[in-house]
């Protein structure tokens, strides 16, 4: 067991903890009592087994993307346009009540992809160039049915708020590579927040230690990074040695305090980040080819491309999770007008996406990175409004590439109108245990210790979909 | 751990005739927690007057060890100070106590201190932290509840005011029922309206049943420190707390609405006045429920759209006319009808003719009813939970915790590992037609004096808020997934304790405050010249304590704490001068850094005065948290929160550091430095005594002199020289700005910022 609010007892456990959110060795001593061996009953294989990731990057279409239009073709929507889903479709709760409403035919085209022909629409024509690394897993299914419980559960694992978030138990889990960074970065493509703010990058019932730092598009990304202008430079540095003074003549009568030493070494790592903090965000370095592939010179795809290209240099960084928000807000929510919608938010992430996939690929990085793409949920195949589709949490599509998962491959499947996921159901808590069994963590035995009860990151459900793995 | 629990359940064992027979479960009932316990005999110890010290020397004293030598008065007036205020103590406070001559000066200066209302502001955060105080609702919305803040103005005054804590426990779970004609009492009753709300749930049965969720798992967190919560899906894994213990604590709140404005008089004088409005009702009810039922076609085509996200049964609920709603009927309504509000132009758009001039006729005639309603002797706007006047809905059991998959029927009934009964109903009095009587039947069962929970729970509490943790180390939970209490007999006898003074908290408090083991010094090295912060060597005591008790679960010296967020935060305020102590009232929104969040509303304060007031008056926003806090381990409003997490994060340091609030407070310490004198030396010791309560020492004086020296210099260079022309005005500006920068530094050091 690991006591999270125990002082540190040692000078490198004070500086794991003394990170700017720069994790924990939860997970050292979690493997050091598996000792590589199988855990008699438990349903998933030991840890190791799976993960070869180092980082994860998770692109966060935020409002819901429609599978209907980009991964998951079905033809039967078409058939059926403007009736009603056949009666052997179950009926579901829909937010706006479009249950009964005539099926809305999709306009894509599409396009079967590289060696594994795996189909993608041509709204995401750059990413379908793409298609032999990635694992479409189409029978995603959640249990909210709004934004906000829904984008919540996918972040924390509850569509009620208070508990951690996937990059907060990574962090947890795998504590930091580099002590200048914080290991769990947040990037939005827009000033709106997803909803639920702050909270969905969050550490609920753990400490701060593991949060998410949202980076800001300026040349201090970190709050409060720098110092006023006037305060800066020798200034500063004359000030922090004081500082430093005062607090080591404090700490000689106390040397049991480990917090104190802890603190010390706080003051050194804000003075690090403000050095490096900026070097990882300046796109100055990278040549006008890169800026070309991720789409930095085009207006449209610029914003998300901005974030793509900066996940690949915080990854480089070694840093640990990094959650790239497209549509921030909510904006991919086409409950009205899809095509418009759905057209420019695709084209604002498409070749960005595939430019992220190509140059962690080219630059031996994709191994060991895990990119997660998808939203909190999909849409109906009914419509709403006449050329709108509403949230549908039964059935909807992610998809991975990287991190060891098996490259042009599909798992589960949706019925004939991507209404309900039938095979192969990969509720939120099955892909998150998924997501931690590739960057290494077995779920089941990534503990903490809350209010009596032993919490997991799944919520004490999930299986690992051992099928997207190679 | 299994050795000492056996032990010491040997020593306590004993049955309570009337309140607990042993549960069936032989393992279970030997959990110390849920048995009764008998006052234990204090330890003959020479040395311990106090009661607390001989429990706590028994201990030391089988281990070899002794407690530390008392910490010298400079550093306990700062201990008290934080401790029951939350503020530094002032450098006139600090000279005049470290100077009184009188034997009790301490004694009296606790005392003063318990006298003092910011003991309520700092103490009753405690208490809000448990109960996840919030004035919002939480989710995308995160609206507003008005009136939250009079449930915190409630919590001050209640602390203030010492309220017995089984008044004050009534007071938060049935202030309505059995107390109202105190307008205080029924604001307390916004406890049970705590939880977070999604303000547009389309799932408005799940909605209801998570508020009632949250409420049960709250109720056994805070008062009896048991982890209900976990028997929500089936019963608990390692407690003896089954899924129906769950579901019968909930029954004693199924019945409960929110509202803003209720009743205020005395039980009897409200029995009088809901008998004069049930008559009133029955004439008025028929004019209601006509103009009601004629409008609702209308209604309904007004709101299509809004009411497709309803299932049929919120539909019926809010469609049937309120006069012939069941109880539950009312709970959706209140989840629905706030999300389909239909004007009254849209609705006449949808009427005929006819049905328009009916519906003049009938309004008319209601509003002239209306002028007759009977009246209560008063009433309250406080945010209050009060009781469907239809009587509470049935309580389920779900299974596997689904709000849609109810089972067996329930009734209020107590813990079954406490009462000794998985099915035994409570047993209710009604005090009024308008209110079952339920909650106050809890109430009554929870302060029992046989109750083996509320008063160890609260004791521990008390404990903990002076010690840094409990003698439980998770307050909120004292089930078998806690290890066992360091000091059995010493919890035991500090609730026995606070019964015997009647649930005074604040003579427990002066209690602990007096004890040796409180008052002992958190430095645990000797000092080779007299001065604590010289160099020094280990105690004799510390060198064999450093190795049997490494952690010092047994008190051989105080333990040393960082100051929680409000304190840290609220003595920046004090130091600088900048502190407004007005007490209680709306909440107030301080500055925020800049573009720090697009999306939440965050209307700052207009008056300056409101961003400088202590932190418990800042508005609290489950979306956004007040950042200074927060990044110094505020917990999170949606849950209770037992012990605050201390972390240690860069972030912490580049708000101090960087953050032009800050710098502001370090500004406005300069300028209070200043004005009193023009000498660097008497400036500096000024400053070491308003921030760390002491003088500074001969090598203090040096190097803070200096850095000043150092500092004017790099900042000269840099000053700009059509602004400050010659060189005497740059130097001055130079030097004053150099003093803002010790300030700033002061308010950065560990030892502004610890405690020992």
């Amino acid at each position: 067991m690991t006591l999270h609010i125990e002082q540190p007892s040692n000078r490198r456990d004070f500086l794991q903890r003394a990170g700017g959110g720069f994790g924990a060795l939860a997970l050292q001593g979690m493997l050091a009592s598996e000792a590589g061996a199988a855990v008699p009953g438990s349903r998933n294989r030991p840890a190791h087994y799976f993960g070869k990731a180092k980082s994860i990057i998770f692109l966060f279409m935020d409002g819901g993307p429609s599978h209907l239009d980009t991964f998951d073709p079905k033809p039967m929507v078409n058939e059926h346009a403007g009736k009603p889903l056949p009666q052997s479709i179950e009926r579901v709760i829909t937010p706006m009540g479009v249950s009964e409403n005539p099926v809305l035919p999709t306009k894509r085209t599409w396009k079967q992809y590289g060696e594994s022909g795996l189909p993608v629409s041509n709204w995401y024509e750059h990413v379908g160039e793409m298609a032999d690394e990635l694992c479409v897993i189409r029978s995603c299914q959640a249990d909210g049915l709004n934004h906000v419980g829904s984008v919540c559960q996918m972040n924390t694992g509850s569509i009620l708020a208070g508990r951690p978030s996937l990059g907060a138990w990574v962090n947890y889990g795998l504590g930091t590579e580099n002590e200048n960074l914080p290991s769990f970065v947040v990037l939005l493509d827009n000033p709106r927040e997803p909803p639920g703010g702050s909270r969905v990058w969050g550490t609920g019932f753990m400490p701060a230690t593991y949060q998410g730092t949202r980076f800001r598009n300026a040349k201090d990304p970190v709050l409060h990074l720098s110092p006023p202008a006037s305060f800066a430079g020798d200034r500063q540095k004359n000030k922090l040695e004081f500082i430093n003074r005062l607090n080591k003549r404090h700490r000689s009568p106390r040397p049991d305090n480990g917090e104190l030493e802890a603190r010390i070494a706080a003051y050194e790592l804000a003075f690090q980040m403000q050095k490096h903090a900026p070097e990882a965000v300046d796109l100055a370095q990278e040549s006008k080819e890169t800026l070309e592939l991720y789409g930095i010179n085009d207006k449209t795809t610029k914003a998300f491309g901005r974030n793509c290209l900066l996940a690949r240099r915080l990854v480089e960084r070694s840093v640990r999770f990094i959650q790239l928000y497209s549509g921030s807000g909510s904006k991919w929510d086409a409950h009205s007008k899809i095509e418009n919608n759905h057209t420019l938010h695709c084209k604002e992430t498409d070749k960005p996406i595939a430019g992220l996939l190509r140059d962690l690929k080219q630059r031996g990085l994709l191994d060991e990175t895990l990119v997660i793409w998808g939203g909190e949920f999909g849409r109906t195949p009914m419509s709403e409004k006449g050329d709108g589709r509403d949230h549908n949490p039964y059935g909807f599509t992610m998809w991975l590439a990287g991190g060891g998962v098996k490259g042009g491959h599909i798992v589960g499947a949706t019925d004939d109108f991507g209404m309900h996921a039938v095979e192969g159901h990969a509720h939120v808590h099955d892909l998150h245990a998924t997501f931690m069994a590739a960057a290494g963590i077995d779920h089941e035995k990534l503990i903490y210790h809350h209010q009596g009860r032993p919490e997991r990151a799944t919520v004490n459900e999930g299986t690992v979909i051992e099928d997207v793995f190679a | 751990m299994f050795v000492r629990t056996v032990t010491w359940a040997l020593i306590t064992c004993v049955a309570s005739v009337a309140f607990a027979e042993a549960p069936k479960d032989i393992d279970d009932a030997k959990h110390w927690a849920f048995r009764s316990y008998e006052r234990p005999q204090i330890p003959d110890l020479p040395g311990a007057s106090n009661p607390i010290d001989a429990f706590i020397l028994r201990d030391l004293k089988a281990k070899d060890l002794d407690l530390s030598p008392p910490a010298s008065r400079g550093i306990l007036i700062r201990r008290a100070y934080f401790d029951l205020l939350g503020l530094p103590p002032s450098p006139i406070e600090v000279r005049a106590f470290v100077n009184d001559p009188a034997a009790n000066a301490y004694e009296r200066m606790i005392d003063r201190l318990l006298a003092s209302p910011h003991y309520g502001e700092h103490w009753g955060r405690h208490w809000l932290d448990l109960v996840r105080y919030a004035e919002t609702a939480g989710f995308n919305a995160d609206p507003a509840r008005p009136l939250a803040y009079k449930y915190r103005e409630y919590i001050v005054k209640a602390f203030n005011s010492n309220t017995p804590y089984d008044r004050f426990l009534k007071e938060q779970i049935a202030g309505d029922e059995l107390y109202p004609e105190n307008t205080d009492a029924l604001a307390a009753t916004g406890f049970n309206l705590m939880w977070p709300d999604e303000s547009n749930a389309s799932n408005v049965l799940l909605a209801r049943q998570d508020a009632l969720n949250d409420l049960t798992t709250n109720v056994g967190a805070v008062f009896l420190g048991v982890s209900i919560g976990c028997a929500q899906c089936h019963d608990h894994k390692f407690d003896p707390l089954l899924q129906t213990d769950f579901y019968r604590l909930q029954s004693f709140f199924v019945g409960i609405v929110p509202k803003d404005r209720v009743p205020v008089g005395t039980g009897k004088q409200l029995v009088d006045y809901e008998a004069r409005l049930a008559k009133w009702r029955a004439e008025v009810w028929n004019v209601h429920t006509e103009l009601y039922e004629m409008e609702r076609d209308a209604r309904i085509a007004a709101s299509e759209i809004k009411r497709l996200k309803f299932p049929k049964v919120v539909l019926d609920a809010i469609d049937a006319p309120p006069s012939k709603r069941t109880a539950l009927q009312h709970q959706l309504a209140f989840w629905s009808e706030r999300q389909i509000v239909v004007s009254d132009k849209q609705l006449e758009g949808k009427l005929s003719d006819a049905k328009k001039k009916r519906r003049a006729e009938l309004k008319k005639q209601f509003g002239e009813l209306k002028k007759s309603r009977p009246q209560p002797p008063s009433w309250a706007n406080v945010m209050a939970s009060v009781e469907l006047e239809t009587g509470a809905p049935p309580t389920f059991l779900l299974e596997g915790g689904s709000y849609d998959n109810p089972s067996d029927e329930l009734q209020p009934g107590f813990l079954s590992a406490i009462i000794g009964d998985e099915s035994k109903p409570a047993r209710i009095e009604q005090p009024r037609p308008s209110t079952s009587g339920r909650r106050t039947a809890l109430a009554e069962w929870m302060t029992d004096a046989n109750n083996p929970l509320t008063p160890r729970v609260i004791a521990n509490r008390l404990w903990q808020s002076h010690f840094g943790r409990g003698l439980v180390s998770n307050a909120n939970d004292f089930g078998q997934q806690t290890p066992p209490p360091t000091h059995p007999d010493l919890l035991n006898w500090l609730a026995d304790e606070l019964m015997h003074r009647d649930w005074d908290l604040k003579s427990m408090h002066r209690l602990i405050m007096t004890s040796r083991s409180y008052r002992q010094s958190a430095l645990f090295q000797q000092s080779t010249s007299g001065n604590p912060n010289h160099f020094a060597v280990a105690t004799a005591l510390a060198r064999r304590a450093v190795k049997s008790d490494p952690g010092n679960r047994l008190y051989w010296h105080y333990p040393r704490r960082r100051l929680a967020a409000e304190s840290i935060r609220d003595s920046m305020l004090s130091v600088s001068g900048l502190l407004n102590e007005q007490m209680h009232g709306a909440s107030v929104r301080p500055s925020l850094p800049p573009n720090f969040s697009t999306r939440e509303k965050w209307a700052v304060s207009k008056s300056q005065g409101d961003h400088n007031r202590r932190s418990v008056y800042i508005y609290a926003k489950r979306n956004l948290p007040y950042p200074l806090l927060n990044v110094f381990d505020f917990p999170d409003m949606h849950e209770s929160c037992a012990l605050r997490a201390k972390t240690t994060v860069a972030p912490q340091a580049l708000m101090l550091l960087n953050s032009e609030l800050i710098l502001q407070f370090a500004k406005a310490f300069a300028n209070r430095l200043r004005a009193t004198t023009t000498v660097p030396e008497q400036q500096i010791a000024n400053a070491y005594m308003f921030a760390f309560g002491r003088m500074p020492e001969g090598i203090d004086q040096i190097e803070a002199q200096e850095f000043l020296q150092q500092q004017s210099a790099l900042i000269a260079k840099n000053l700009d020289v059509k602004k400050f022309k010659t060189e005497p005005d740059r130097q001055q500006e130079a030097q004053s700005q150099a003093m803002i920068d010790l300030c700033h530094a002061l308010l950065n050091a560990n030892e502004f910022l610890y405690l020992d």
